[in-house]
């Protein structure tokens, strides 16, 4: 009978928590501690709701999600036979060859000068390539890169492009 | 008080980042990140403090992936995490000298951010619970209660409500919102 007498005051209450008037649930909220206790709780969940629980700024969520490792995909790129073929007419110390990989070709000229290997190539502006002990090579804004090696087993370089890992075999794979 | 968030399955989240999982730490990272973005707001530090606070909270949320005992007290752990930062970024960016001792600076440091995080984690548990509202509830409440709510007028034309309708309707939802946080014990 007491609760049924309380519900006609619930509007009121939620009304009295909002900050609005509401004479009759203000003068019930006095003599009644149940309906106190209610208001109290419409109060707290009104206050939380404007706690200020928004979306951080997307560049902070960006780096926030950008702590976790990504997947990387690694491939070791192919030696298409056409272009290795070619080196036959080519002479032993100048050649190119091309690797293929995800549906793309990167060509490679290898040259010998005073005893080095010069290789030159052109891949995407934003690629990082490692030579084959791991350090980089510069790769300028339209995706030229050049470096020189001791031997033809060391023209070997790691191509990174976003999430995927390109393993180009050194030149001396050629002939295996 | 219970936790309130019946819609988030944290220990599955956490789950799924340890066998490494991106996908579940991006989820993982957009149901916390208006927490940790709240409390850093709220304790008003610099742009470049607040960012390195919120990148901070994320960086030891993710070392701990592998230890998290208790997946569902998530939101409370880095509200805290996130507060004592803030609290101690606040120290050191200020100039005020004091007399107080580092250790009772740190102590009450500390139980301030407890304050805070017990704050953000009840509003995180009342907003689960207004989502679980749904509909038009929970669209008018947001509107309200947003940072810079939104007029009667332009809630009228949202919601596609009469101005005149809009308080009762407020006052009603108000009232669902808290019975339904009542039977989850969020009142205790």
């Amino acid at each position: 009978m007491k609760q049924d007498h309380c519900a006609r005051y619930e509007e009121g209450l939620a009304r009295l928590a909002t900050g609005e008037i509401d004479e009759p649930a203000r003068d019930h909220v006095a003599v009644c501690p149940r309906c106190f206790q209610r208001l109290a709780q419409l109060e707290q969940a009104a206050r939380l709701l404007s706690f200020g629980l928004a979306p951080a700024p997307e560049a902070w969520s960006a780096s926030a999600k950008a702590i976790f490792p990504t997947e990387t995909e690694f491939v070791v790129a192919r030696l298409l036979p056409g272009i290795a073929g070619a080196r036959a007419a080519s002479t032993s110390e100048e050649f190119q060859l091309a690797f293929e990989f995800g549906g793309e070709v990167l060509r490679l000229a290898y040259s010998k000068t005073e005893g080095r290997w010069q290789v030159r190539g052109r891949a995407r502006a934003g690629d990082a390539i490692e030579d084959d002990s791991g350090h980089p090579i510069l790769v300028d804004e339209e995706g030229g890169f050049s470096f020189a090696a001791r031997s033809l087993e060391s023209t070997g370089i790691t191509l990174r492009r976003g999430d995927l890992t390109v393993a180009i075999p050194p030149a001396s794979s050629r002939d295996s | 008080m219970r936790n309130t968030s019946p819609g988030t399955d944290f220990a599955g989240l956490v789950r799924r980042c340890q066998q490494g999982d991106r996908r579940a730490w991006d989820l993982l990272v957009t149901e916390l990140e208006p927490i940790v973005y709240g409390v850093v707001r709220r304790l008003g530090l610099s742009r470049e403090d607040a960012q390195d606070a919120f990148q901070d909270a994320f960086v030891k949320l993710f070392a701990s992936l592998d230890r998290i005992a208790s997946p569902a007290a998530l939101p409370k752990w880095i509200a805290v995490t996130t507060a004592r930062e803030c609290l101690r970024l606040k120290r050191i960016a200020s100039d005020a000298t004091t007399d107080v001792p580092l250790d009772q600076l740190i102590a009450a440091e500390e139980q301030a951010a407890d304050a805070i995080a017990l704050e953000a984690d009840q509003a995180h548990a009342v907003r689960a619970a207004l989502r679980e509202l749904g509909g038009r509830c929970a669209d008018l409440l947001d509107l309200l209660h947003r940072d810079e709510p939104a007029s009667y007028t332009e809630i009228s034309e949202q919601l596609q409500m009469p101005v005149g309708a809009i308080g009762p309707t407020r006052a009603r939802c108000l009232g669902k919102l808290r019975s339904l946080l009542d039977s989850r014990g969020f009142f205790g």
